[in-house]
């Protein structure tokens, strides 16, 4: 766990709208990681990326916003570029908004070593805490770098197939949204049409007030004018 | 505040030429009524001086009590709606229509604490102005000054109120005032466009009725408003065909002698030789163009003349069917026969009695404008005298208040609802 845990830190329950940068950065501060660099620009398979770093070790942030988990594929090229980057920094994390949190699988993210941020307007949350590697001894062996290298593949293998099953997990969930607006809109016509039957029998018990209801028990009869006068239903129409 | 207490709480009064009928929605089939006037007292007479009477004008059942001589009667008595229409700076007018609103509703009024006003509707001529609506609702607002008397008030035209009591959506209504008559064409709505007033009305035959009185010798008791308006009520008649009626009488005299005698008092009208005129002042109501009316004009009396009140043209010579006619082809082709088909008379003024050895010359109104309008052209027309025509307004403004919804707010664009004053 390299002394990162999973949970709130800080107490980051904020007032003001931060950016995911500040919101991932924040909660790393602890542990003695500060920011040392930024990009917001150019990144791929993220919206923006932020390394931060305890000296000793480096660790990669791609955050991913709203508005690129919209497009197709998004997660899977974010998880792809994400490996890649395994090569050049101690660890990396993908960080995405709370509501695509369930279009991630720890499992697999923890196998391959890649830590999982989630973050929402109330703070950012370590679901997936990223493996570090020990680059310097790592790269002195020659041949073990081979090896890994070779293992990385494999596992690149296994993580589309991980995707794939993500991508079908994706497409049941849209599946679902896509019933569920459906029964929304025929609820919403039902709702309607019982909101325009009742407005019609209001109308009609306002036009049509019975004269013998509106007697008062104790009135012995109405006035001769009042009985079966045609202007009572054409006036109470008035509106 | 809900429906129910609307309905319960729904005030009426008509504001007519002669009389102020008034009474909340309990009072069943008639309202009450007492004389659309009111005395403004000197308070520097020695009478209110010591009867310590404080206030300014009196209305009402007492106000015969306060009256003085004949002359202060010309000079203080005010009737404030004898042409339908108040002028806008008629302050003494005004102050009577407020006192005997003020009347009204007291005399009803209930004093328990559930009471939070009444739901009071006006009824007001056809042909009053804008001004006067106005003019109305401050004075009804100004009832709660003391405590809350109006919680909310509308104001309806006499012919609308007469059509809603006689149950009928799609007639025309004609209504003989005393200073005027009104021709309305209602369709579920007063058609305001084809309204036609005359300057003719009750107070027209009473004219007529003083000048056959003083031809006949009583010239002192012409001067009398009310006894002349009495006189014509009991010996006046309205000849099927005037021509023919005054041949009759001048071959059967016996027949259509006039002689009344005022109960109370000593005073007895012949009218003699001069009987044959009782057919005068029937005619003169609907059509005053017959050549023997022309002497009366060149001795003096008033001729009608067309004049202008308000946004409204009175026309002074034009026959009732031809202003009915007049009136009806302002409104659309296809509702003419309907309205044709349902033709109301209301007022006092149509109530022309039809004494029984007399069938043959004199009729009711109803048979005359038929006649009048067949003559016209007009085939199939159905006329009616309104039932109880003094409170048929009355009973309409009743039915109004009781039906309309409460949430139906007062619009001056199409002046209907209520206004809230409280």
């Amino acid at each position: 766990m390299n002394g990162i845990g999973i949970g709130w830190r800080g107490g980051y329950i904020l007032h003001r709208r931060f950016k995911p940068e500040d919101l991932v950065a924040a909660i790393y501060e602890e542990e003695g990681f500060y920011e040392v660099e930024r990009r917001e620009e150019g990144i791929l398979g993220a919206s923006s990326r932020i390394i931060l770093s305890d000296g000793r070790r480096e660790l990669a942030v791609n955050i991913l916003d709203e508005d690129a988990l919209m497009i197709h594929g998004a997660i899977h090229d974010a998880l792809l570029q994400a490996e890649k980057l395994k090569e050049k920094y101690s660890g990396v994390s993908i960080a995405i908004p709370r509501r695509f949190r369930r279009a991630v699988d720890d499992g697999v993210l923890s196998m391959h070593g890649l830590g999982l941020i989630v973050y929402d307007m109330m703070g950012a949350e370590e679901v997936v805490p990223p493996k570090f590697a020990e680059r310097v001894e790592v790269m002195e062996d020659s041949d073990a770098v081979m090896e890994q290298k070779l293992v990385s593949i494999e596992e690149i293998v296994k993580i589309r197939s991980d995707i794939g099953r993500i991508l079908r997990a994706l497409e049941e969930l849209e599946a679902r949204l896509d019933r569920l607006e459906r029964m929304q809109r025929s609820l919403e016509i039902r709702m309607n049409r019982i909101e325009r039957r009742s407005s019609r029998v209001e109308a009609k018990v306002r036009e049509a007030p019975k004269i013998s209801e509106q007697v008062k028990p104790n009135s012995k009869k109405l006035p001769s004018y009042l009985v079966d006068n045609p202007w009572i239903d054409i006036l109470s129409r008035r509106e | 505040m809900s429906e129910e207490y609307k309905r319960e709480h729904v005030f009426g009064i008509d504001y007519g030429t002669s009389d102020f009928k008034y009474g909340p929605i309990a009072l069943g089939e008639t309202p009450e009524v007492v004389e659309n006037r009111g005395y403004f007292v000197d308070k520097e007479s020695l009478m209110s001086k010591l009867m310590d009477i404080r206030r300014e004008i009196v209305v009402g059942k007492e106000l015969p009590l306060f009256l003085e001589s004949r002359k202060s009667l010309a000079e203080r008595m005010v009737y404030p709606m004898r042409n339908g229409v108040i002028e806008k700076d008629d302050w003494r007018a005004w102050r009577v229509v407020e006192e005997l609103t003020k009347y009204a509703l007291n005399s009803f009024a209930p004093r328990d604490e559930e009471f939070d006003g009444f739901y009071l509707v006006a009824s007001i001529s056809m042909v009053a102005p804008r001004y006067m609506y106005e003019k109305l609702f401050e004075i009804f607002k100004k009832m709660n000054d003391e405590k809350t008397l109006v919680k909310a008030a509308t104001i309806i035209p006499q012919p609308l109120a007469v059509a809603i009591a006689h149950k009928i959506p799609t007639c025309v209504v004609v209504e003989s005032g005393h200073g005027n008559s009104q021709i309305c064409p209602i369709s579920m709505y007063p058609i305001r466009d084809a309204v036609l007033a005359l300057n003719r009305g009750g107070s027209s035959a009473n004219i007529l009725m003083a000048e056959i009185l003083k031809d006949a010798g009583y010239g002192d008791l012409a001067k009398e408003e009310n006894l002349v308006r009495r006189v014509k009520e009991e010996i006046g008649l309205l000849p099927r065909d005037l021509d023919s009626a005054i041949d009759y009488a001048k071959a059967n005299p016996e027949k259509v002698h006039a002689r009344l005698k005022i109960p109370g008092t000593r005073i007895v009208i012949d009218l003699g030789e001069h009987s044959w005129t009782r057919f005068l002042v029937g005619e003169y109501v609907f059509n005053p163009n017959h050549g023997i009316f022309q002497s009366y004009f060149t001795r003096g009396m008033p001729k009608p003349s067309d004049i202008k009140i308000g946004d409204t043209f009175f026309y002074g010579m034009m026959d009732m069917a031809e202003a009915i006619i007049e009136s009806v082809e302002k409104c659309p082709i296809e509702l003419q026969p309907h309205l044709y088909s349902k033709i109301l008379l209301s007022g006092g003024n149509f109530s022309w009695k039809v004494p029984e050895d007399l069938k043959e010359v004199a009729v009711t109104s109803d048979l005359k404008l038929t006649s009048m309008l067949h003559e016209k052209g007009i085939e199939d027309v159905e006329v009616k005298i309104t039932e109880e025509p003094r409170f048929s307004v009355w009973r309409g403004c009743i039915v109004y208040g009781y039906a309309v919804p409460i949430d139906y707010e007062w619009n001056w664009n199409r002046m209907e609802g209520w206004l809230y004053l409280a």
